[in-house]
């Protein structure tokens, strides 16, 4: 176990209430899988993803990398968002190597570190460009490349590809097996896309919502590439959609009239 | 070879802009002046007038030696005021107490005209450069600390939180990621602060100094003439307009370049 969640807890307390949004939370993370987190916008996912990266404090229990209990954000547990997070004052290859440089490494040195993954994610020819002159999908792979090049143990990634059109984010997801696969990360994948999760992971976690906590974790042991018309991931996914829409109407019954049904 | 016929273009509508406002302006001075005899000639100078002026009063050496003692003033006041206005922010952003109350005072000191220190500074300082200086100071500062609180607070959450997790924590994290993401913020209070700076030299300069442009234009009050008067001004409009250009719009357009706020 590279990484435990060890009864971890979250309440958010404002004047008037108290919401859960998870209570004892366990869950051990394997070294070098590549584990989905899924469920219901709300159920927490993201807020576990934060914990475990040290953004935001568990109000009980403990996050254990390595035995050691995690309490800040570190490098060794390196974040990947939604919006690609980069730098507009940065050129593409001065971002890569942002925590290179925190971390003191040379810059010669890190400057080839970073072209070596600016390879990696086919962005080369773009080292030298601002952030606001690449499209969407390559903003994220030039995270991406600024993840790897801190060649962190950890790399959790909340929904990555979420704002991305869908050929753009088929492309990343082959492009994300093919270097996890080369470099054998432990991966912490936030998705709300069922057909992501299977193709990507090899155990997906479902969780939750209301009280917030894990439902089901399912293995999945399909051989890679995966191809998402195959008989096995066609399967795989229509087991784990059964679960999720359980979980979705839950929320939606709670959110809209009354009268909803799934 | 294009962008050469661009930048001659530019200029060439910038001198046509300028020729018709002349133009205008002597049209209006001989309507008003010479034919129908509305406004005396020392209330209303012409183009002619005014230039005439300016050259003598660059050949007598009273222009250069005034610019040169105004810019001088400037430069050490506006200075000052980067150095205090930088420290008011970061006080203001480091300590939730400080930026509960002393904001809104901050605030309301940027209202108040400069000038309104002027007794302060001359109790203080007596009737020399010191009060001046504290007197543009003061009109700048507050504009920067503003601008140096609002900048870092601004900055989008997302570039801390990624630079968090890349282990960037402390001065580090102001260095490499707060203060480049509010520079724009911060630029656009140093120009807003510049100008401040510049009223309160004016300003002070024609209520105490025995140099400066602002002492010129009050001595050519005394002297009723109108002429004197106006080409000052005009020499205060285009030093302000020339250092905008060669400072303040360079980084402006070199920030938005890199930000990619602006495609022109």
């Amino acid at each position: 176990m590279v990484l435990v969640v060890n009864n971890v807890s979250k309440i958010f307390k404002s004047r008037s209430k108290e919401t859960v949004v998870f209570n004892s939370l366990n869950l051990n993370i394997r070294k070098g899988e590549f584990l989905c987190l899924i469920g219901p916008s709300g159920c927490g996912k993201s807020t576990l993803l934060n914990i475990i990266a040290g953004l935001e404090q568990a109000t009980e229990g403990e996050v254990l990398l390595e035995g050691k209990v995690v309490s800040d954000p570190g490098p060794d547990r390196i974040m990947m968002f939604q919006e690609a997070a980069l730098f507009p004052w940065l050129k593409v290859i001065d971002n890569v190597i942002f925590g290179l440089k925190i971390a003191g490494v040379k810059k010669g040195e890190a400057y080839k570190m970073a072209e070596r993954y600016l390879h990696m994610t086919h962005l080369s020819q773009f080292k030298n460009a601002y952030i606001h002159e690449l499209s969407g999908g390559m903003r994220q792979r030039v995270a991406l490349a600024r993840c790897l090049c801190m060649d962190a143990e950890i790399m959790l990634m909340d929904e990555p590809f979420g704002a991305l059109d869908s050929q753009t984010r088929f492309i990343l997801q082959l492009e994300l097996q093919k270097i996890w696969e080369a470099t054998k990360k432990t991966i912490i994948f936030v998705t709300h896309s069922v057909e992501e999760a299977v193709l990507l992971s090899d155990r997906i976690v479902l969780m939750s919502a209301n009280p917030g906590g894990i439902k089901k974790i399912y293995e999945i042991n399909l051989p890679r590439p995966r191809e998402v018309d195959s008989d096995a991931v066609v399967h795989q996914m229509s087991s784990v959609l059964k679960d999720l829409k359980e979980e979705v109407g839950k929320v939606a019954k709670a959110e809209f009239d009354t009268d909803w049904c799934l | 070879m294009q962008r050469l016929n661009s930048i001659l273009i530019g200029v060439f509508s910038k001198i046509l802009f300028y020729l018709i406002l002349i133009l205008i302006w002597e049209t209006i001075f001989q309507i008003g002046v010479k034919w129908l005899q509305i406004w005396k000639p020392y209330t209303f100078p012409s183009p002619a007038f005014v230039l005439r002026s300016l050259i003598k009063l660059t050949q007598s050496n009273v222009l250069p030696i005034a610019i040169a003692t105004s810019l001088r003033r400037i430069m050490i006041g506006y200075t000052t005021s980067i150095g205090i206005g930088t420290l008011i922010g970061v006080l203001m952003v480091s300590f939730k107490f400080l930026d509960k109350h002393l904001s809104s005072l901050v605030l309301g000191l940027q209202t108040l005209p400069s000038i309104c220190w002027l007794p302060f500074a001359i109790l203080w300082f007596g009737l020399n450069e010191n009060a001046i200086t504290f007197v543009i100071a003061i009109g700048s500062t507050f504009a920067i600390a503003m601008s140096i609180e609002s900048g870092i607070k601004n900055v989008n959450p997302l570039f801390i939180r990624a630079a968090r997790t890349m282990g960037s924590k402390g001065y580090k994290l102001y260095r490499t990621v707060i203060i480049p993401a509010a520079m724009p913020n911060i630029v656009m209070g140093l120009k807003q602060a510049w100008s401040f700076a510049w009223r309160a030299l004016m300003a002070g300069e024609m209520l105490t100094a025995t140099k400066g442009l602002g002492q010129v234009l009050m001595w050519g009050r005394d002297l009723a003439d109108i002429s004197q008067v106006m080409g000052v001004m005009i020499v205060i409009i285009i030093l302000g307009l020339v250092v905008d250009k060669l400072v303040f719009s360079a980084v402006e357009k070199n920030i938005r370049h890199k930000w990619g706020l602006l495609h022109r």
